[in-house]
């Protein structure tokens, strides 16, 4: 330990100034300030200055915090940062309600089979980015998709990988109604898994590469399955894997 | 996160705002490093669980912002538009000589600035203050040193015009 007597520094000026000194240590300082009055004039100058610069920038805490600034909105805000919101959400409901099947695909060659899945989960991951359910709700999706698909669906577990389920959606389609289910990581990075029955043909298929989009495309089961992800997301082919080997063993 | 860390959170934010205000120089600028501070900080509550005061942390943040992403986009802007502003509604402070610091503490340098606030006006320990800023604590008090004399001389110099003007 030091002397409370050790010669008086800059620091404890400072410190001084600060009120950081121990009663001891301000004991010396200030009998030392008695036999200096040039710099006694010079610290209390100092504070002087400090409580007015105190008293100045006290106005700037009392201004009103902006809306952006709340925090439970910014939690919020934090919780779909995969969002193209509205208009995409209006395009799904397009896609779900009411327009009975095909008016996407209008003047188009209808796909038929793997091909129609791909082309449907193209538009669906395109149109979905950000129209998801809330989490809670994933069980009731996948309760209501395995109704209107007339057979259980179940969102593979991916959390393993680092992919955590952030919601879904029940679309409709050329061929009948699909799930969607959308995953993200802890960057944001995000990938959609699309579902539905097939009819007839491609009752069962291999994975594929998809043409226009990072993603791969299989049928297991009657189901046609494609697993579609941002340009961000590596090793999606083990993913899909994965995805696979998880809703075989769920059936 | 608990209701509590978010209370904490939010009532720490008006001190961010006038820390990144001495960081930046300008309002809007502030206001923004304050949002990508809280965004950044957000993901991070786990780290502070219980912590009484988050101003060191949120500074310490703010601070590794700053350098990192900030002063390289201020340096692409012409000088003129980073010409100090005055402290914010200075007008309206009645008193002349808060005026008078306000307007010296303006012109003062960016390191003098920010240890006079985290020390003077936050009333933060020397130590932590060398957290924030990532230096030695020696160097917190040598600037601290500097930056109270050079505040001083402004302030001084200041007066004698004014004495002038009022005759």
């Amino acid at each position: 330990m030091t002397p409370p007597d050790r010669p008086v520094t800059e620091d404890d000026l400072q410190a001084w100034v600060d009120e950081h000194l121990s009663p001891e240590r301000r004991r010396t300082v200030e009998a030392w300030l008695d036999a200096n009055p040039d710099a006694r004039r010079r610290v209390t100058a100092w504070r002087t200055e400090r409580n007015l610069l105190r008293a100045a920038m006290e106005v700037e805490l009392r201004q009103p915090v902006p809306a952006r600034f709340d925090i439970t909105r910014l939690k919020q805000r934090r919780g779909r940062h995969f969002s193209i919101p509205q208009m995409a959400a209006s395009v799904l409901l397009a896609l779900s309600v009411g327009l009975g099947g095909g008016w996407l695909l209008r003047d188009r060659e209808v796909p038929l089979g793997l091909a129609s899945v791909e082309q449907e989960a193209t538009i669906v991951h395109d149109a979905g980015k950000g129209s998801t359910i809330a989490e809670g709700n994933v069980a009731q999706l996948a309760a209501w998709g395995g109704r209107t698909l007339g057979r259980p669906v179940r969102p593979p577990n991916l959390s393993a990988a680092g992919y955590h389920l952030a919601g879904g959606q029940l679309v409709t389609t050329d061929h009948g109604p699909a799930c969607v289910f959308v995953y993200n990581d802890e960057n944001g990075a995000l990938i959609s898994l699309f579902v539905r029955p097939m009819y007839g043909r491609d009752m069962t298929s291999p994975m594929r590469p998809m043409q226009h989009m990072p993603g791969y495309i299989w049928a297991q089961d009657g189901l046609g399955i494609s697993m579609i992800s941002d340009a961000s997301v590596r090793n999606l082919h083990i993913l899909a894997n994965r995805a696979r080997d998880l809703m075989a063993g769920a059936s | 996160m608990s209701d509590g860390d978010d209370i904490r959170l939010q009532r720490a934010i008006p001190a961010l705002r006038r820390y990144a205000r001495v960081l930046t120089h300008d309002p809007h600028q502030a206001d923004d490093l304050v949002q990508d501070c809280l965004e950044r900080a957000l993901t991070r509550m786990h780290q502070v669980r219980g912590r009484p005061d988050l101003r060191p942390w949120l500074f310490t943040i703010a601070f590794r912002l700053n350098v990192s992403h900030w002063r390289r986009l201020r340096h692409l802007m012409p000088l003129t538009e980073i010409a100090p502003e005055p402290v914010q509604d200075a007008t309206q402070i009645p008193h002349l000589e808060w005026k008078e610091v306000a307007g010296a503490f303006e012109r003062l340098s960016d390191d003098h600035r920010q240890v006079l606030l985290l020390v003077g006006v936050e009333r933060l320990e020397y130590g932590t203050v060398a957290e924030i800023l990532g230096v030695p604590v020696g160097t917190v008090m040598s600037r601290l040193s500097r930056a109270r004399t050079a505040l001083h001389r402004l302030i001084e110099h200041e007066e004698r015009p004014m004495l002038r003007r009022v005759k």
